[in-house]
């Protein structure tokens, strides 16, 4: 064996710890590209409830930033997003959530000022609009690595 | 039959036949159905849980939502009640030397064992899914569930997601009885062999909730038992389910390597 091959062996699962120690699982890329995502499919679902025909709206951007850790923009605990967009007859809005992340890369989004809407069903019920609360998972292995810092 | 099974049968029923694990499993059936009734009676949902928004929609949020609690220190409560003194029994009763004197080798008497507690903390898992799946869709329906993209998924496809979900924490559930093991052969203690892995559970849940070294984490037996979030998601992934697997298939391998050593070299002409 090469007499270096010891310490290779414990230096290079180190230097992968650190290394990949540096990126955090919970990144401003991964947040905003998620609740983007699932924000489209929850306003589609919102039209199904009420029976409406499917015309998905356009997300025009998010913006999502950490509460707890505001220089980088990453890590768990309570985010706040913009959500940006158009509705189907032109109308722009840029509506506010709460995102509370935990630290195995989901979380729970609260509309910051519809949090209790709900919207008519078919049936003529009150149900709440799937839009403003939701529950979101990304996936922490991926590409999406970017926080404000970097 | 080998030997092996012989153990294995005679372990099975020993395990039956505990007061302390009977009243454990009537829990587990039970409890999944007072959960939700008590859910459907208050007007306030637990929102801030996974699925928890759920609960009334669809039968199907149940499984999830108890899967989600299971995960933080029911099971490894589970696995350590099971398994923790599986083997720190015969210590506490003397009786190594009659059933290693009789026509079973050491390998055949810690084979059997480890089948046999395996064997019943895999049935506790499938015993508080089944009850929880049951539940949800006797109480609330089985309606389509929304799943963590914001999709409404066909009631058959959640079933099946709710299955495969609590299929994949076993593995990290088998780790922590595996650990179990290993500290009731190590230490010889029924309380030890049962405690130091709930306490090893609750430290890793401990750690979870730490906003801290992300990288420590993911080597926790807390990330492989919650990799099963990602199989739920449109599109869904499996990094965090692949690269779990392998850290609870390297406790599970180390505790089990530790504890078959240990035993074959521990000494039992004292009893």
């Amino acid at each position: 064996m090469h007499p270096l091959s010891p310490r290779l062996l414990f230096l290079v699962p180190v230097a992968t710890l650190l290394v990949s120690g540096c990126t955090p699982d919970t990144t401003r890329d991964r947040v905003e590209h998620d609740v983007t995502a699932t924000f489209a499919n929850q306003y589609v679902q919102s039209e199904q409830v009420q029976s409406q025909p499917l015309r998905p709206a356009q997300v025009r951007g998010t913006e999502c930033h950490s509460g707890l850790n505001k220089t980088a923009d990453a890590g768990p605990g309570a985010w706040h997003c913009t959500i940006s967009w158009t509705d189907p007859a032109g109308g722009r809005h840029d509506d506010g959530y709460v995102v509370l992340v935990d630290s195995l890369g989901c979380y729970q989004a609260f509309s910051d000022e519809e949090r209790d809407a709900t919207v008519r069903s078919a049936d003529g019920l009150a149900v709440p609009d799937p839009r403003v609360g939701f529950d979101g998972c990304y996936d922490v292995y991926d590409g999406r690595t970017g926080t404000s810092k970097a | 039959m080998s030997s092996t099974t012989a153990v294995f049968r005679v372990e099975w029923r020993k395990l039956a036949a505990q007061p302390r694990l009977r009243a454990g499993f009537a829990v587990l059936l039970i409890a999944p159905w007072l959960f939700i009734a008590l859910v459907l009676h208050q007007d306030r949902l637990p929102v801030e849980t996974l699925y928890g928004r759920y609960l009334k929609d669809s039968g199907f949020a149940t499984p999830l939502v108890v899967l989600v609690f299971s995960t933080q220190w029911i099971f490894p409560l589970i696995a350590s009640l099971i398994s923790g003194d599986v083997f720190s029994s015969e210590d506490a009763h003397g009786t190594w030397k009659t059933v290693l004197t009789r026509s079973v080798s050491r390998g055949e008497m810690f084979w059997g064992k480890v089948a046999a507690a395996f064997t019943a903390t895999v049935a506790a898992v499938v015993v508080l899914g089944t009850s929880a799946t049951l539940a949800g869709v006797a109480l609330v329906g089985s309606q389509p569930l929304v799943n963590v993209g914001g999709v409404l998924v066909p009631a058959r496809s959640a079933l099946g997601h709710v299955a495969l979900s609590w299929l994949v924490v076993l593995p990290p559930v088998l780790a922590f009885a595996a650990l179990a093991i290993a500290v009731s052969i190590l230490t010889r203690s029924s309380v030890l062999g049962v405690l130091v892995p709930v306490v090893i559970g609750l430290v890793m849940q401990m750690y979870v909730f730490l906003n801290a070294w992300d990288t420590v984490r993911h080597v926790l037996l807390n990330s492989p038992m919650n990799a099963w979030r990602g199989l739920f998601d449109t599109p869904a992934y499996t990094d965090p389910l692949e690269r779990g697997l392998l850290v609870a298939l390297a406790y599970l391998a180390a505790s089990i390597a530790i504890s078959l050593i240990a035993f074959h070299r521990r000494d039992i002409t004292g009893g």
